[in-house]
């Protein structure tokens, strides 16, 4: 027992050592590449390229399953984007609501025979739509399979593009966010296969016309602490981890691939949770197996607003869905780990992606558990637990407070001084309490994923109108 | 029993956790420090550098005049930048004669001087920024400072310099480059390079035509690709030595250049290049005829539609979607070919573009009305019943209406009785369920009548 204390005592602390000093290296790291990139843009004319015949077309994937509150938005947002060659194609993905006939009242939908050939199986196909307004927009109605990577599949066989650019039909993109996302693929068309971009939270803000107008921070604690943390994930995680080209996480929400790589690979792997770590991580295996020099890249200013879960119980549901969707890929994919074909993604990335994200909530609990076990039993002196708590707190506050500097030196959306006043008090509950909180939730993502459940459970949605009404 | 924190078996994570604490502690208070400070500061910095700019901008034209000396300004940290800036937005935007003394300001003032030496003797990210700088100054004495970083080890750096030469935007600046993607000795993405040289041959295709044929087979891709780009009607020069090309992407590029030059035998040309054996090259010489609209190529876009490559029947019917008035033509000769992909990929672009819609108006037309009505019985045999269906229901125009209802009832048409029937279920009002009926009624009798000319798979 007193052995089984000591050792977990010792796990506990180097792990939580580690899994710190990592994201610090990460966070210096994307300090510098940061820095980079804004010298880099400020040689770049964006309103050249809004206009050049030579950027390449790109076809945006809308799946759309039961948005009836903000579907017309969005779409309104990516038609409106600025960008030379463009398509928007929604999913409908059997909707039971009312989006296939919000989007028909809005945008005066036609049915139509084009020619759809399914490249890539996908349920059945009932019908495609296009729009007598706006002929860039093209609606696909299929059977629902409870599955977007499904929907994306379909969209995929529809879209006509080299490019092809995934988006979460509750998002809302800026209007240069597409222009800013093919740079790299711009500047190396030949190596760049996928390219992601920021991901932020967009409860709170104002939208109008699916145009962001005023970007303020959320009201709720729940809401302002997932935009703490989704600073950190992508302006410290993803660019750190892209610079080295170890990335194999890019955003369901908003990332472009090339069209012939996803076909290679087979398009979105359907029976996938995380459909969208899935594919980069095949990507990274098919492109290895074939020793082909290419890039996965992401690029942190081109932004993409995302309703965030503003409730304990749809946040739950969506961390379980998380931890189920990574446990799902990170086991289909174990022979990589280590393998020497695979090089940095199969001795870095994933066995990073193994400890420090698949089995992190197990450590955490158990080391936890043990900790306050071993201080109830008086095995273990009190002031260097103490001591240990506090050193965790404040190394967890001070990763949360450098995404918050990164977020201010650099893109600076949040300017009024409430709210930076409120997103630096909030780092402070980042790490207690909402991080165990957060470990509950993977753990119960865990689980389900030993039982084998894989169902797609949707978060609410209060809709951008309702949301930014509430607060203006 | 020794813990991990009891300190005496395993001091240093014990130490490490005691020293950690206040360095992490210390971490957090500098950060915090730094957001507070660097909002102030910056906010101080904007407002004075606004107030500079303001100040610049009232005295711009004693400073191009050199009324103010250049002294005062060039060696202010905020006055040089600012005053750089304003040059250089100002040259982006000025025409030839404006930017005369604009030049002679940058020449004088030893702005050019200054980004000259930034050049040849800066590095990093003051180097680059630096070459942009002398591009879009656009002054012939800054290209060899530019020309001499071609060849630099950090590719990065070679980027901006192509840039950089780009913005000059002359045939002479684009000649080192040339001349090194000739030696082979230039690393620079294709995308930069392509979009530096057609800035410096912008209005002058004809020289870059003449010189393509002689490059070697390495560069005349990527050349071809620029001529396509900035080739226009005024371009002068023989375009079939490009048209014969060995080089697949030369060809395709060619034909792209022929729909923006269009010489006298453009057409001819471009019927050719659709008969390519590389699919590439028939998809954009069919793109090139679409462009031109002669209805000498009609044939051979027909031909294109039942090409073995799907994009290339996609764009072909995108083609014949652009003529107008031939649409009866059109559909006939694309029953002929027997090819229901073809005829698929026709209506459904004719859907697509709006046309179907446009035919049936068309038919209030007295003079029109034959040759679009044999269009739109083409159209509902490629499959267009759905959309008719809908128009006819929905139409304003209650004679439109009423032309439409004869010519599907006398199309005999048994695909189209199915779909009439299915329709007639989902219809809500009483009225649209007693046309259908009379419709069906009407369709079951002329079925027997006519017999439609079949189309068979391809």
């Amino acid at each position: 027992m007193s052995a089984f204390l000591e050792f977990s005592n010792y796990l506990l602390f180097w792990y939580y050592l580690g899994s710190n000093l990592i994201y610090l290296g990460l966070l210096i790291v994307s300090v510098a590449v940061t820095l980079a990139h804004h010298h880099r843009l400020a040689g770049l004319w964006l309103d050249r390229m809004r206009d050049s015949p030579l950027m390449p077309p790109v076809s945006i994937l809308v799946p759309a399953h039961n948005e009836e509150k903000c579907i017309v938005d969005s779409v309104r947002s990516f038609l409106a984007l600025d960008y030379p060659e463009l398509e928007v194609i929604v999913i409908n993905d059997g909707s039971n609501d009312h989006t296939l006939e919000r989007l028909t009242e809005h945008f005066h939908l036609l049915r139509t025979d084009i020619l759809y050939v399914s490249e890539i199986p996908t349920k059945l196909v009932r019908g495609l739509y296009m729009s007598s307004v706006d002929r860039r927009l093209l609606v696909v109605d299929k059977q629902s399979s409870g599955r977007k990577a499904d929907a994306l599949n379909a969209g995929l066989n529809a879209a006509s593009s080299p490019f092809v650019c995934a988006v979460d039909a509750d998002a809302v993109l800026e209007r240069d966010a597409l222009l800013r996302i093919m740079i790299p693929v711009f500047a190396d068309p030949r190596r760049v296969v996928a390219t992601g971009g920021i991901v932020r939270v967009v409860n709170g803000t104002l939208i109008e016309n699916g145009e962001v107008k005023q970007v303020r921070l959320p009201r709720r604690p729940i809401e302002v602490l997932q935009v703490i943390e989704y600073l950190r994930a992508f302006l410290i995680g993803r660019q750190g981890w892209a610079e080295f080209n170890l990335l194999i996480l890019i955003s369901g929400a908003f990332g472009v691939f090339r069209r012939d790589v996803m076909r290679q690979v087979g398009g979105f792997r359907s029976t996938a949770i995380g459909e969208d770590l899935d594919l980069v991580v095949r990507i990274h295996r098919i492109l290895r197996d074939k020793g082909e020099d290419y890039r996965v890249a992401f690029v942190p200013d081109p932004v993409c607003w995302t309703e965030v879960p503003s409730n304990l119980k749809s946040l739950a549901r969506q961390r379980a869905r998380w931890q189920n969707g990574l446990a799902d890929v990170l086991w289909r994919n174990r022979d990589m780990l280590f393998n020497p074909r695979y090089g940095r993604i199969g001795y870095l990335a994933l066995p990073y992606h193994w400890l420090f994200e698949w089995v992190a909530p197990v450590i955490e609990v158990l080391g936890w558990t043990t900790m306050i076990i071993a201080a109830l039993l008086g095995k273990l002196s009190m002031t260097f637990f103490a001591n240990f708590l506090l050193f965790g707190y404040l190394f967890g506050t001070l990763i949360s407070i450098g995404s918050v500097v990164l977020e201010e030196m650099t893109y600076h959306r949040y300017n009024d001084w409430r709210d930076l006043a409120r997103l630096l008090g909030y780092c402070f509950l980042e790490f207690f309490p909402y991080r165990p909180l957060n470990t509950l939730w993977r753990l119960r993502g865990l689980r389900d994923s030993l039982r084998g459940r894989n169902s797609w459970t949707k978060i609410e949605r209060v809709g951008f109108v309702e949301q930014s009404g509430a607060r203006h | 029993m020794h813990f991990v924190f009891n300190g005496s078996w395993l001091h240093y994570p014990a130490q490490a956790s005691l020293l950690a604490v206040p360095a992490t502690l210390f971490g957090i208070v500098i950060l915090l420090a730094s957001i507070l400070l660097r909002r102030v500061i910056r906010n101080r910095f904007l407002r004075h550098r606004d107030l500079r700019t303001l100040r610049i901008r009232r005295d711009w034209d004693r400073i191009i005049s050199r009324e103010i000396p250049p002294e005062t300004w060039l060696f202010h940290p905020i006055d040089g930048q600012v005053v750089e800036e304003i040059l250089l937005d100002q040259m982006d935007v000025a025409g030839a004669a404006e930017l005369i003394p604009l030049r002679q300001f940058a020449r004088n003032s030893g702005l050019l001087d200054r980004r000259v030496r930034d050049v040849r003797h800066s590095k990093g990210w003051r180097r680059r920024h630096a070459l942009l700088a002398l591009g879009r100054m656009r002054i012939p004495e800054g290209v060899p400072a530019i020309v001499e970083v071609l060849s630099d080890r950090n590719m990065a750096t070679v980027v901006d310099a192509v840039r950089g030469l780009g913005k000059i935007g002359t045939p002479q600046a684009a000649e080192p480059i040339l001349e090194l993607l000739e030696s082979g000795d230039l690393s620079c993405p294709q995308q930069t390079l392509q979009i530096a040289l057609a800035n410096c041959f912008r209005g002058h295709a004809s020289k870059l035509l003449k010189r393509i044929p002689e490059c070697s087979d390495a560069c005349r891709p990527l050349l071809a690709r620029v001529l396509a780009e900035v080739a226009n009607d005024e371009t002068t020069g023989d375009l079939s030595v490009l048209a014969s090309d060995p080089l697949a992407e030369v060809r395709a590029c060619a034909a792209r250049t022929l729909a923006a030059v269009r010489p006298p035998n453009a057409c001819h040309s471009l019927m050719r290049l659709a008969a390519d054996e590389e699919w590439f090259v028939r998809l954009r010489a069919v793109v090139a005829l679409g462009e031109l609209v002669n209805p000498d190529s009609l044939r051979m876009l027909v031909v294109a539609l039942c090409d073995s490559n799907r994009l290339v029947r996609l764009r072909a019917a995108a083609a014949l979607v652009r003529f107008e008035g031939e649409e009866g033509r059109i559909f006939q000769l694309t029953i002929q070919t027997r090819d229901r992909y073809a005829l698929q990929a026709l209506v459904s672009e004719m859907e697509r573009s709006g046309r179907i819609p446009e035919l049936v108006n068309a038919l209030s037309d007295p003079e029109r009305r034959p040759i679009v009505e044999s269009a739109l019985l083409a159209a509902l045999q490629g499959g267009s019943a759905r959309m008719l269906i809908d128009l006819w229901l929905h139409h304003s125009d209650r004679h439109i209406r009423a032309r439409l209802a004869r010519l599907l009832a006398r199309s005999g048409d048994k695909g189209l009785l199915q779909q009439v029937e299915q329709f007639s279920l989902s219809i809500a009002t009483r009225q649209q369920k007693r046309v259908l009926r009379w419709l069906i009624a009407n369709l079951r009798k002329s079925s027997h009548a006519v017999t439609s000319e079949p189309v068979v798979a391809a």
